[in-house]
């Protein structure tokens, strides 16, 4: 075969060229500590990582959600906490009534005492959140939801279910609304319809068969509470448990993505020196073969 | 008088299969490096995780999740806002990079163009010197004839050329399907000219000697950084275009469309979140058309509309003898025929209308995505405008004694936008035995005595509820107006759920559209890479067979001239040799 000078030339800038594009690209790599440079590199792998991203973008999302949906549902939970302990005060006084030796002066004080628990169990009912929201109105958050001052509730809000989004296929409720958990207007359940019957009559001299029906009454709604508070308690269960699943999941993902597009060090670091090595030879052979010519050894 | 040596003629050592091999080689990769060069640029602008559309659109999404979560805050509300105005300005600047890209190619068209031209010139310039030569010199002309040999190869670097020899030593030089570039001793020029039909896109034309232009068809221009530009403009380039566009658009029709079935937080019912503008889609017609026909065409937004885009851009001709138009697909090359009367539906995802009448062979140029990534702007500043309620809400009687309960009810999807004009009038269930009931309220006609089945759903006016449980005669259930339901995210969480929602056409949903863009883009262009490295150790295997001919070897040379040199000692020794035999011949006396 005939070699010709030119050729000699071309070929040997040609596989320096090639292995410095290799060395280059190797070197960006290392220093993006990615694999995947652009789409090219693995066109496969690119439109993967792109759906897993969204993925965990989502499911980071849902976590997101979870902690929202937890800190509402927590407030509401110490909220209804109160309110059963209200009305655990309320039936306690209740009971306390229903001793015969108990003067009308006594009664009234006691009557005094159930104005208190009334009107603090109003403020619950009407509690709001850290952003001037009521809890217990449904959709209508700007609305507070009791309006009476006295007697049976007057529930302004609406029946609204405020729902998150905690997984593909799972929303949540964030709050009970003020009808659900007060009942008012409800006969025999409405608690402060019951509270404020019985604080009419003690002023005006109980029977005992009215402290028994307000103490029906009180347990009804004490009932309905807990079994609010039951729910949701269920769902703060249903959120960690949720989350933990998420967690889990994203780091499958994180895994998952990583192993698309992310460096193997030890295999870059290796290639690197080697095509380094290789770029070294093909210069230094380069430099020995270019400098070798007959006219070297012609003339002198 | 010695005349010394006497050289009768320099030979030339050439193959010239060999060299035809070399120029086929040599065209085909510029072809792929200019390819190549080009389709990188998109590769980088969509490789950079952080310069992609997927961030933006993930966080406007997480956007609509704050707002669902919170929908009577206004800081969530406003980082919506942004987030919508981020994600559109991201569409924007690729789209800008696209097209910057796009009038990249178009500079280099003209530039290249320009040293095709020259060098037609100079190729016919040397045929004239060369034949001048052989008349005068009756020697082969051999730098001349080296010279347009270069010129051939540097010729082929722009476009794949083809030549003819001819018998009194000119060469003929054609290009594409058989254009005369260089004929004998006239060159013949190309033009690059805004097209006729593209606004975007210069055509090759070719400059007949009358004056005329002639459009040379892009595919026939093969090889060359001319081929490579034109291919990357036609596959890569509208591809990457059209495929960011059409998640746009899809993403702005689909999204207004639910945001529509909403309630903002002044209680008015949602209007477009999104604004695309009127260029898109865009229509064109051919500069050339000779009948009065206007084609106007405008997006179908429906869901079923921006499912059906899809990434082509079309060229629709009128063919007067079948009252049909020829709708070809310049993305895939598919093409098909559609009776005129059929027009509107032609193009998929587009409302097609012709006004005037087309004369026979009249083409329009339909672009529905191309410019969707510049085109959609959002159409909301103020965060009370955020719908994220639902328009609805029910209730049941605090006087129910069943158990039944009614669902939160929701806005049916499939029939609206345009909202039913009942939707939000009230309407009253009532049950008149545990098994049927009554209903009441404008829009609903008041049938009686339907039916009951637990959990079924009860869709009136546009909305859907479901009453599960046992009811009792007598309970009535509510639906109704949201008025002030400013806590009530549900139209949010429908907003939300878009983001996983398969509605783009191919069964995706946006980011799986953008991703099937970048893979498609990413494919090309490692197929034009390595292509690309394959072509050029073809080149050099090419080259190096043809230098094994007629290259030089300086060794070899050295060789030859120690040869020719001790040969020619050896020849002066005889001489010498023989002047000293015949001295001392005639020396004897």
């Amino acid at each position: 075969m005939r070699i010709s000078s030119n050729m000699i030339y071309e070929l040997g800038v040609s596989a320096i060229q090639n292995r410095l594009a290799d060395l280059v690209k190797t070197q960006q790599q290392l220093a993006a500590g990615r694999r995947v440079l652009t789409p090219s590199d693995d066109p496969v792998a690119s439109a993967q990582s792109l759906t897993l991203d969204q993925s965990l973008s989502v499911t980071e999302q849902y976590r997101a959600n979870i902690t929202r949906a937890t800190s509402a549902l927590s407030l509401e939970d110490s909220v209804l906490a109160q309110v059963v302990r209200v009305i655990q005060d309320a039936r306690v006084t209740t009971v306390n009534a229903g001793n015969p030796t108990l003067s009308a002066a006594n009664l009234r004080a006691l009557a005094t005492e159930l104005k208190g628990r009334y009107q603090e169990l109003l403020g619950l009912a009407n509690t709001h959140d850290g952003q001037g929201q009521y809890l217990f109105s449904g959709y209508q958050s700007n609305v507070q939801p009791f309006t009476q001052s006295t007697g049976p509730g007057v529930y302004a809000g609406d029946q609204g279910v405020r729902l998150v989004q905690i997984a593909a296929s799972r929303q949540i409720a964030i709050n009970d609304t003020g009808q659900d958990v007060f009942r008012p207007g409800i006969a025999g359940q409405d608690v402060f319809a019951t509270l404020d019957t019985l604080i009419t009559q003690l002023d005006s001299g109980v029977t005992a068969a009215q402290i028994s029906a307000a103490l029906t009454g009180l347990d009804s709604a004490m009932n309905n509470v807990l079994r609010v508070r039951a729910s949701v308690g269920a769902r703060l269960r249903e959120l960690e448990a949720t989350d933990g699943t998420h967690g889990d999941t994203a780091l499958q993902y994180q895994s998952t993505l990583s192993d698309l597009r992310d460096l193997d060090y030890t295999k870059a670091v290796t290639d690197l020196t080697r095509t380094q090595t290789s770029l070294e030879a093909a210069q230094k052979s380069y430099m020995a073969v270019s400098q070798l010519s007959l006219f070297n050894y012609l003339g002198n | 008088m010695g005349q010394g040596a006497k050289v009768d003629t320099v030979k030339r050592i050439y193959n010239e299969f060999l060299d035809n091999q070399v120029l086929a080689t040599t065209a085909q990769n510029a072809f792929f490096e200019a390819y190549s060069f080009q389709v990188r640029q998109i590769d980088n602008l969509l490789g950079d995780p952080a310069s992609g559309l997927s961030p933006a659109l993930q966080q406007f999404f997480t956007g609509v999740q704050t707002v669902a979560n919170d929908p009577a805050s206004v800081p969530a509300r406003q980082l919506l806002l942004s987030s919508a105005q981020a994600l559109v300005a991201r569409f924007s600047a690729m789209h800008e990079r696209l097209a910057g890209i796009r009038e990249g190619v178009n500079t280099q068209l003209s530039a290249v163009v320009g040293e095709i031209n020259a060098y037609a010139t100079q190729i016919a310039d040397m045929n004239e010197k060369i034949v001048l030569a052989q008349n005068t010199q009756h020697q082969p002309p051999n730098d001349l004839l080296d010279q347009r040999d270069r010129l051939i190869a540097e010729l082929n670097e722009r476009v794949r050329a083809t030549v003819v020899k001819q018998s009194d030593g000119t060469f003929n030089v054609f290009i594409g399907n058989g254009q005369a570039l260089v004929v004998g001793q006239v060159p013949y020029q190309l033009a690059a000219v805004r097209s006729a039909l593209d606004p975007d896109a210069l055509d090759i034309v070719y400059q007949t000697a009358g004056g005329g232009q002639i459009t040379v068809n892009e595919q026939d221009l093969t090889g060359g950084t001319l081929g490579g530009l034109l291919a990357f403009r036609r596959e890569a380039l509208e591809a990457a275009q059209t495929g960011l566009g059409r998640v746009a658009l899809a993403l702005a029709e689909t999204f207004n469309n639910q945001h529509r079935l909403g309630q903002d937080l002044l209680g008015a019912l949602g209007g477009d979140f999104f604004r695309i503008d009127a260029t898109s889609p865009t229509v064109k017609a051919n500069d050339n058309n000779t009948g009065s026909g206007v084609l106007s065409a405008s997006l179908d937004t429906s869901n079923a509309g921006a499912s059906a885009l899809t990434t082509g851009s079309y060229r629709l001709t009128y063919l007067a003898g079948s009252n049909s138009y020829l709708v070809e697909n310049l993305l895939d090359g598919s093409s098909s025929t559609v009776a005129a009367a059929a027009l509107s539906g032609a193009v998929p995802g587009v409302t097609l209308a012709m006004g005037g009448s087309p004369a026979d062979g009249d083409s329009f140029l339909v672009l529905p995505t191309r410019y969707g990534a510049r085109d959609i702007a959002v159409a909301i500043n103020d965060v009370n405008r955020i719908a994220a309620a639902a328009p609805i809400r029910t209730a049941a009687a605090t006087t129910n004694t069943g158990t039944a309960t009614i669902s939160a009810g929701q806005v049916d999807a499939t029939t609206q936008p345009p909202l039913n004009p009942n939707l939000q009038q009230p309407v009253t269930i009532t049950f008149t035995s545990p098994s049927t009931y009554d209903v009441t309220g404008t829009g609903t006609g008041n049938p009686t005595g339907q039916p009951y089945t637990d959990g079924a759903p009860i869709s009136f006016n546009g909305w859907t509820v479901q009453i599960s449980g046992t009811p009792a005669a007598g309970d009535t259930f509510t639906i109704g107006p949201n008025t002030g339901g400013v806590a009530d995210g549900r139209n949010a969480l429908a907003l939300a759920a878009l983001q996983t929602r398969n509605l783009l056409a191919g069964n995706t949903a946006y980011q799986g559209a953008y991703g099937q863009m970048v893979s498609a883009v990413g494919t090309r262009s490692q197929e034009i890479q390595i292509n690309a490295k394959a072509q050029s150790t073809l080149l050099q295997q090419t080259k190096q067979a043809q230098q094994e001919v007629s290259g030089v070897n300086l060794d070899e040379e050295a060789a030859n001239l120690l040869r020719y040199q001790q040969a020619y000692q050896a020849a002066a020794k005889v001489i010498q040799t023989g002047s000293l035999l015949f001295d001392t011949i005639l020396g004897l006396r």
